[in-house]
């Protein structure tokens, strides 16, 4: 191969190294291995591996920057789907109000029932990865909890803030542990 | 309906279906990538450019659909063989089926214009 060819071939697989920079650098790599890969079989099984041939190869392969935005596009459709369902969002809160209700104005047997039945309904409907689920589980009884004994020992007016702060607070945590992700 | 939604609509079944004739061209026999890219892009209307075949090809492994070995070749560097698993099996045949009653539903209605 002559030194130009040398130099597209170079020059390409930079510009999809750049055009990659937002996956996770295991695939990066991958994928620019695979091109890499693909151009020297391409070459290999070209009439005689010079300069136009390079050319044709690349030419084929098509844009890098259309290339990596498929390796990237197909996951990043798929993580908006949970952000869609608001129904599904507004659910937490809702469940922890009734939970909240119940426990206030019905009793603490009751409360528990409703919790846990809370907590079973938000493990299977809610569409949120297993560590944010984890918080629900781990949240919402303990504070929750927290609020039932501080009603049951007289501290009345505390009880709906603790409860509300928990609702709340389970939002605000998975709302920043989503962003951080 | 635009106009230019009937090329974004084919833009998305191809996208949907284009997997599965990946899987398709494994079925009898194990291929290395420049061979099924080049087989696909012989085919008009399946391939923009060669190169996007390699994402689609490693959400394949990772899905566990197709499986990778290493084998020389007597011309050039050794090539990366691509070949269904079980799974891969399973999944090309539910789609083959799926696909003849859509084909069929959608030829049904929409092929009555032209064959006339």
């Amino acid at each position: 191969m002559t030194t130009t060819a040398h130099e597209l071939i170079d020059a390409y697989l930079r510009r999809l190294d750049a055009a990659a920079a937002g996956l996770p650098p295991a695939r990066r790599a991958e994928l620019i291995l695979e091109i890499r890969e693909h151009i020297s079989v391409a070459l290999a099984e070209s009439p005689d591996q010079g300069e136009p041939d390079v050319r044709t190869v690349l030419a084929r392969l098509g844009d890098p920057e259309h290339i990596a935005r498929e390796a990237g596009g197909a996951d990043a459709t798929a993580a908006p789907a949970g952000e869609q369902l608001s129904a599904r969002r507004v659910l937490p809160g809702l469940a922890g109000a009734l939970v909240l209700a119940l426990l206030v104005l019905i009793g603490e047997v009751v409360g528990w029932v409703a919790l846990l039945i809370a907590v079973v309904l938000g493990w299977t409907l809610l569409r949120w990865p297993l560590r944010q689920k984890l918080l629900i589980v781990v949240i919402w009884p303990v504070g929750l909890g927290l609020a039932a004994s501080a009603y049951a020992g007289g501290g009345e007016p505390i009880a709906p803030v603790v409860a509300l702060a928990v609702v709340v607070g389970t939002f605000v945590v998975v709302h920043m542990d989503r962003k951080a992700a | 309906m635009v106009p230019g939604d009937a090329s974004n609509l084919v833009t998305q079944m191809r996208r949907g279906a284009l997997p599965y004739c990946v899987l398709a061209l494994l079925r009898d026999e194990e291929r290395y990538g420049v061979e099924l890219v080049r087989l696909l892009a012989a085919v008009d209307g399946m391939v923009t450019s060669e190169g996007t075949l390699y994402p689609l090809l490693s959400r394949l492994r990772r899905q566990g659909l197709v499986e990778t070995t290493w084998r020389e070749s007597t011309s050039g560097p050794p090539r990366r063989y691509h070949k269904l698993t079980a799974e891969g099996g399973r999944a090309l045949d539910v789609f083959a089926a799926e696909w003849a009653r859509f084909r069929d539903g959608v030829e049904h209605f929409v092929g009555k214009e032209t064959s006339r």
